[in-house]
């Protein structure tokens, strides 16, 4: 059985989780250039040395309020389809990501969570009004549950929504 | 298979794919003819290629190619022996066996689903001559065998241990060894020159596309970062004082804090009872450390700033390498277009055969280099050019014929650089493009109004042709137009960075223009900002920029309908906002605060999108840079307002604005059909406007005289050489579109200077809306304006003048084509005039607002007899109705005027007792049902075309005599 490590980050209230297989970096110092005309879950564009990240504003689609910005602000930057080819064939990621460089922006990041495969449980039907289609499970910590994200759907929704589909 | 066959099968693709490539030409130049020299080294040359794929595939145990191709080989092998002599069923044959040998090693693996009996078959009777003459074939057929099995076995041997080495072995060693040449010097200098054709002399290694791309990406890097440091180095030097003020400001405020201290000691001394002397030792020490102190500072001081000053210069050489460093590697990108030009031949001769037409390719700079991504997407637009030219370009044998060309047709394909970026010109003497036809499609289609239509010039009529819904299903032929117009074509060079323009001449040919960057990696742009944010717009889209100063009086931004428009030299530019367009907030609190500058004037941007151009106001103007083009990351790709994304020197994303991508998502549009809009509005922007007119600037001889003319009333302008003009009977004449056109020379009727000697070339002017045309010889047509003038028409007179006025500093005559050929042809005229003579000594009431075509229609209704009564709108002219002493016979209005239009004064006369039988005659440029529909309601008696004096004539007379209904 292996174990599995979470990058856990805040997002209002919530403890969120993402698989540290998948996360490139965490960067601080968040400075993006807003975009308009872009998908609803598009806050800008980002330069990570010399490459172009997709900066997403995740909350809104979970049902959230779109992030503010707080000195504990970072941005998790996620691994593209190409870097993380080999774990989806080999079934060790069980979701493959997305073919752009994507980072998410979160309020805070919190620690890295190591825990069995038996210690995911399923997503509840109503996940503190988070929508489950969202969730690929849940993980109870000694005070506080952290809540695993279902990156696929997630990105995806979140890039087809437009803006005026929102409003 | 493992993993060195994996390699030595990617080689041999590539390989046999080259020798594909020089298969297509060699064939179709074999079927065209040449000396038996020659014949004999493309055979040889052919032989060779379609054996070294057979060897490769063979050795890799690729069957069903080794099958085709070694059919395809022994066929060629009786071709070299003299048993078959080349026919084009044969190389029609062998083309498509060469096809079909593409197609299965496109994918090797299911190469077996490749159909390939339809050409084994058509082989089969070229081969089955051979079993007719066995005794002739049993001694060239014997030696062969040898040559099919050996070489794959030398390759076998030499080949292996090597692994993954070079291809060169399976291309060489068979021909080296290959003990049937029958000319040995052959292969050696046929070898030379493919070698030479594709590479050059230096050695060549082929490198992934992947790799050059990174190294391409690291070079962008290198450039960003270039321009990153360039950036805070400058930010430095400037945040840097000078020395001195350094040191006068440090030593101030040490000097201070050394009398501070001194006031301290001084105290402490007085309350802790320090004996003078210690007070002293201290002071001075004190001081010393200050001198020490002062003295370091000024050493260190220049040091550091010579440092900065010594960076200043490493940086110039890192700029210089950098840029040399990219350019090297963006070279390594470059192919040659042959890349695309040598699939021509074989296109151009397949259509030609299909659409039943002769046509001879001529195909120049084969070695212009171009961007690999470039080259690739050329290919689409090229051949629907190419297409085009064959189908509807060319006319068919019996056409030329007719047309006095050469029955087969010459198509020119060139390419060459000009101005740091690559030209391609496509050009054929076919039939043109004839405006009038297009010009009636477009109406048909819905792409254009009558109205517009009208207004356009031939150029602007040709280009129609790349409006959007122009080339539509009608058209569909085998060749050309499936579905894909050449609107397509524009957008996809345009999405390349570069341009098309069209330049057709009716009956003699048509010619597109290409223009294509090097390279889509690195674009030069201007940054610009607006909503404190920047953009870059690519230079290539940049036509202008225009500054308004927002105090100044004649602020050029008027209001059409809601719409804002820019007055520019005349014309009327669209404007977007970018802001607006973007809908851009307050910048949020995690961009670093931009400042936000101080709106004293308006910047405009003024961008090509097509034929049209639009102005984009922004914020403030930066600089020109050179930008690197980012992929726009997926989730943008949607917007149509981005063309992709770059990095900024400080580090920050800017987005590249899509030029032609704004001017459709704002669905701006575009002058002509603007004017037609605003021509019904009285405002005074629209007074301006209409009272402008184009006129054509000419002289009649070399110093001589400056004329100018209507562009509306020319039809076309030809160059002609002085000895095509032929003289009968004291009068010249042109051949023209098929008959002879009477010329005129202004100074033999007119009293102006004659020229001193005879040019070679002359321009002869063309005029339209006459029953009768000549063409008027000019010495030089020097300019087009337009511009608001107030024709004097007391000056001078006589034949041919329509009055004079200054125009660009010079006195210049205006034309009347129609008193001008009166004068030169008498007889002809003088019939046409007889036939009105109902309207001598009808008083006509005229209103019509644009000064020029007052004057002109005032002449035109004077010389039909008609006592004229003129006024500036429809306004004017009702009061004059309304004078009690008025009596008029007839009125000829214009139908847009301010104040009151052409319609509204209709009703009027028609719901008024004294008038309503009155005669109304429209005058309008504009054409279509509605407004035909329109004026008869308002109870208009007939309509007639503005500037066409014989039908205005004719009308009136019918007008007058009753007969004429509604028209």
């Amino acid at each position: 059985m292996r174990d599995q490590q979470f990058v856990s980050f805040l997002m209002d209230d919530h403890l969120f989780g993402v698989d540290i297989l998948v996360v490139r970096e965490i960067i601080r110092n968040v400075v993006f250039t807003p975009v308009e005309h872009a998908p609803k879950a598009v806050r800008g564009l980002l330069n990570l040395r010399g490459q172009i990240i997709t900066v997403l504003d995740l909350g809104p689609t979970l049902g959230l309020e779109p992030r503010g910005h707080s000195g504990q602000s970072r941005c998790i930057i996620l691994k593209t389809a190409d870097e993380t080819a080999r774990l989806y064939e080999d079934g060790i990621i069980k979701e493959e990501m997305h073919t752009d460089a994507i980072g998410l922006l979160v309020d805070g990041i919190s620690d890295v969570v190591k825990v069995e495969e038996d210690g995911i449980d399923r997503p509840p039907a109503n996940a503190h009004g988070l929508d489950p289609e969202h969730l690929s499970g849940v993980i109870k910590l000694e005070n506080k549950l952290m809540m695993v994200l279902g990156l696929k759907s997630l990105v995806d929704q979140g890039l087809a929504q437009t803006i005026t589909e929102q409003s | 298979m493992d993993l060195d066959d994996r390699e030595l099968l990617e080689e041999l693709i590539i390989e046999s794919q080259e020798h594909l490539g020089t298969l297509e030409p060699d064939l179709l130049a074999l079927e065209k003819g040449a000396g038996p020299e020659e014949t004999a080294e493309l055979v040889n040359r052919i032989f060779r290629g379609i054996h070294s794929i057979k060897g490769g595939c063979g050795f890799l145990g690729i069957a069903p190619v080794q099958n085709l191709t070694h059919q395809m080989e022994s066929v060629l092998m009786k071709v070299r022996s003299g048993k078959l002599s080349v026919s084009p069923g044969m190389v029609d044959i062998l083309l498509e066996g060469t096809d079909r040998v593409r197609e299965m090693l496109d994918d090797v693996a299911s190469c077996d689903q490749v159909d390939a009996s339809a050409v084994l078959k058509g082989l089969e009777p070229f081969l089955a001559e051979e079993a007719e003459q066995p005794e002739e074939l049993a001694e060239p057929a014997s030696v062969p065998v040898e040559t099919e099995e050996a070489p794959p076995e030398k390759a076998r041997s030499g080949f292996i241990p090597l692994g993954p080495v070079p291809e060169r072995p399976v291309a060489q060693e068979p021909e080296e060894l290959n003990p049937v040449e029958p000319q040995p010097e052959v292969p050696s200098e046929s070898r030379g020159a493919v070698a030479g054709r594709s590479h050059g002399h230096n050695d060549v290694l082929r490198v992934k596309v992947d790799l050059l791309n990174q190294l391409m990406n690291l070079a962008g890097e290198l450039v960003l970062a270039r321009n990153q440091m360039v950036q805070s180095l400058d930010n430095k030097l400037a945040d840097t004082p000078s020395g001195e003020a350094i040191y006068a400001s440090t030593r101030g405020t040490l000097e201070d804090s050394f009398r501070r201290v001194a006031a301290i000691l001084n105290e402490q001394r007085q309350k802790a009872a320090l004996d003078e002397e210690t007070a002293r030792v201290i002071t001075e020490q004190i001081q010393r450390e200050f001198h020490d102190l002062t003295e370091g500072l000024m050493k260190a001081l220049p040091n550091r700033l010579s440092d900065l000053a010594g960076m200043n210069a490493s940086m110039v050489n890192i700029d210089a390498v950098t840029t040399n460093l990219q350019e090297n590697i963006m070279r390594t990108r470059l192919q040659a277009i042959e890349a695309v030009f040598g699939k021509l031949p074989r296109q151009v001769r397949k259509l030609a055969q299909q659409v039943g037409k002769e046509v001879e390719l001529v195909v120049s700079g084969n070695e212009v280099e171009l961007d690999k991504s470039i080259i690739e997407s050329l290919s689409d637009p090229l051949n629907h050019l190419i297409r085009n030219s064959l189908d509807h370009g060319f006319e068919d044998p019996a056409g030329r014929r007719e047309a006095g060309k050469p029955v087969a047709g010459k198509l020119s394909v060139r390419a060459f650089h000009e101005g740091g970026q690559v030209i391609i010109e496509i050009e054929d003497d076919g039939r043109g493009i004839n405006p009038e036809v297009i010009k009636r499609k477009a109406v048909e289609k819905g792409v254009i109004t009558a109205a517009e239509a009208e207004r356009l010039d031939d150029r602007q009529a040709a280009e129609l042709i790349f409006a959007p819904g122009f080339s539509t299903a009608e058209q569909v032929s085998d060749i050309s137009g499936r579905g894909v117009g050449m609107d397509v074509v524009r957008t996809n060079i345009e999405d390349l960075g570069g341009s098309i323009d069209l330049d057709s001449r009716w009956g003699k040919g048509t010619r597109m223009r290409l223009k294509l960057p090097l390279t889509l990696a690195i674009i030069p742009s201007l940054l610009i900002r607006a909503g404190g944010r920047r953009f870059a717009v690519p230079q290539v889209s940049l036509d202008e920029l225009v500054r308004l100063r927002k105090d100044d009086p004649k602020n050029r931004i008027e209001e059409v309908r809601g719409a804002e428009v820019l007055r520019l030299r005349g014309k009327l530019l669209p404007l977007v906002r970018l802001k607006d367009l973007l809908g851009m907030t307050v910048p949020e609190n995690l961009v670093p605060a931009a400042k936000e500058s101080k709106v004293k004037a308006t910047h405009v941007l003024v961008l090509k999108s097509g034929n049209n151009r639009y102005g984009l106001i922004v914020d403030e103007v930066l600089d020109s840079e050179e930008i690197v083009v980012k992929q726009l990351p997926s989730a943008l790709k949607d917007s149509p307002c981005y063309a992709g994304a770059t990095i900024m020197g400080d580090g920050s994303v800017a987005m590249i604005l899509d030029v032609v991508g704004i001017a459709e998502f704002s669905g701006l549009r575009f002058i002509e059909s603007r004017e037609d809009q605003a021509a019904e509005e009285t405002s005074e922007a629209y007074r301006d406007r209409t009272e402008g007119q184009t006129l054509l600037l000419f002289t009649n001889a070399e110093g001589g005289e400056n004329f100018a003319l209507n562009l509306a009333l020319i039809s076309r302008i030809e160059q002609v050489s002085s000895a095509d003009i032929t003289r009968v009977g004291g009068k010249e004449f042109l051949k023209y579109q098929d008959s002879s056109l009477r010329l005129v020379r202004l100074h033999d009727h007119m009293p102006v200077a004659a020229p001193l000697h005879d040019p070679e070339d002359v321009f002869i002017i063309i005029p339209k809306l006459v029953k009768h045309p000549m063409g008027i010889v000019a010495h030089d047509c020097h300019d087009v304006i337009t511009t608001r003038v107030e024709v004097e028409r007391d000056n001078l007179k006589g034949p041919g003048v329509l009055g004079s006025a200054v125009l660009e500093g010079m006195m210049t005559l205006f034309l009347d084509i129609y008193s001008l050929f009166e004068a030169v042809d008498p007889e002809t005229y003088r019939q046409d005039q007889a036939r009105t003579g109902s309207i001598q000594g009808a008083r006509v009431l005229l209103a019509e607002d644009t000064s020029f075509f007052r004057a002109v229609e005032k002449k035109y209704l004077e010389s039909l007899g008609a006592v004229v009564t003129s006024t500036m709108d429809g306004k004017e002219a009702w009061a004059a109705l309304g004078h009690p002493d008025a009596a008029f016979d007839l009125v000829v209005t214009d139908l847009e005027m301010p104040q009151m239009g052409g319609l509204e004064l209709t009703r009027h006369i028609r719901s008024s007792a004294r008038w309503r039988d009155i005669p109304v005659v429209a005058l309008t440029s504009l054409g279509s049902a509605d407004d035909r529909e329109a004026g008869i309601e308002a109870g208009v008696t007939a309509y007639e075309t503005k500037l066409d004096k014989d039908r205005l004539a004719a009308t009136l007379r019918q007008v007058m005599e009753g007969v004429c209904a509604h028209a």
